[in-house]
């Protein structure tokens, strides 16, 4: 009797294989590049919007090896990113749609890979929950790049900032970026719109007592 | 990531990513240095 080998004959594309994964925007020390940053392996490692992977445990073997875990990751479905984008280190991560060729590995949910190219980035919510459509220094970053973070106008404050539209410019090779809609209030029924003007009312109030105690002792102030 | 069990490798070709991929790097060649050991003379 013959044995059947479970060596598979290796697979082919003439294309690349799309895929999804989360990422931080990475601005150059210089301002005159942006990149990305893993969020799990490989997560102080910067690449660019076309890139080749390399070992980031240091080894000089070409990447992706089946000795190592280092490479490219991707998943093979959007869902499988947006769920990943759940856990709340990675809320602020950006979403790559990205093209993947080279050497690769197909696993169930996604590929190890040794090329990409970054097709589009879709920038998550800002944390007050408006659509975010700057980009702002993190505070955090790896020796020549600064991480940014996605925020709306009203909580930019201060900081200096990067239209997201600039942000694709200097990722360059064609990639493109959009956030998310703003909020849709006609998802709500008539008692949730009744309940959310209450609320802000509630909040206006509030912001408006505040600013008349301030008026007051500034008056008060003023006159004594 | 988790991706699950390992299906099939291959190779996949990307005509945009190959035009604009950088330059591979090369790895400098450090100069083969010669040491010499000193031999000793032997004592007859």
């Amino acid at each position: 009797m013959a044995w059947r080998s479970a060596r598979r004959a290796p697979e082919h594309s003439e294309q690349p294989l799309a895929g999804f994964k989360l990422a931080h925007p990475m601005l150059s020390a210089d301002g005159s590049r942006a990149g990305f940053c893993g969020v799990t392996v490989g997560r102080g490692h910067v690449y660019l919007a076309v890139d080749d992977a390399i070992c980031v445990q240091g080894s000089r073997h070409a990447s992706p090896s089946k000795w190592c875990d280092c490479g490219f990751y991707c998943f093979h479905d959007v869902a499988s990113a947006r769920d990943l984008a759940c856990e709340p280190e990675h809320r602020n991560a950006v979403l790559l749609e990205v093209a993947a060729s080279g050497r690769y590995r197909r696993y169930e949910r996604g590929l190890r890979y040794s090329r990409q190219r970054v097709r589009s980035v879709r920038v998550s919510r800002c944390d007050c929950g408006q659509p975010a459509t700057v980009l702002v220094d993190t505070g955090a970053g790896s020796t020549g790049w600064r991480q940014l973070l996605p925020t709306c106008l009203a909580c930019v404050g201060a900081r200096p900032r990067l239209e997201l539209q600039a942000f694709a410019r200097l990722a360059g090779h064609g990639v493109t970026i959009s956030g998310e809609a703003a909020p849709v209030d006609a998802d709500l029924s008539g008692a949730g719109q009744v309940a959310l003007l209450h609320a802000e009312m509630a909040l206006l109030q509030a912001r408006l007592d505040d600013l008349q105690s301030r008026l007051d002792a500034l008056t008060r102030g003023s006159d004594g | 990531m988790q991706l699950g069990r390992k299906l099939a490798e291959g190779y996949a070709v990307d005509p945009e990513a190959e035009e604009a991929a950088p330059p591979v790097a090369e790895v400098p060649v450090e100069p083969r240095v010669e040491v010499e050991a000193p031999v000793e003379p032997v004592r007859a």
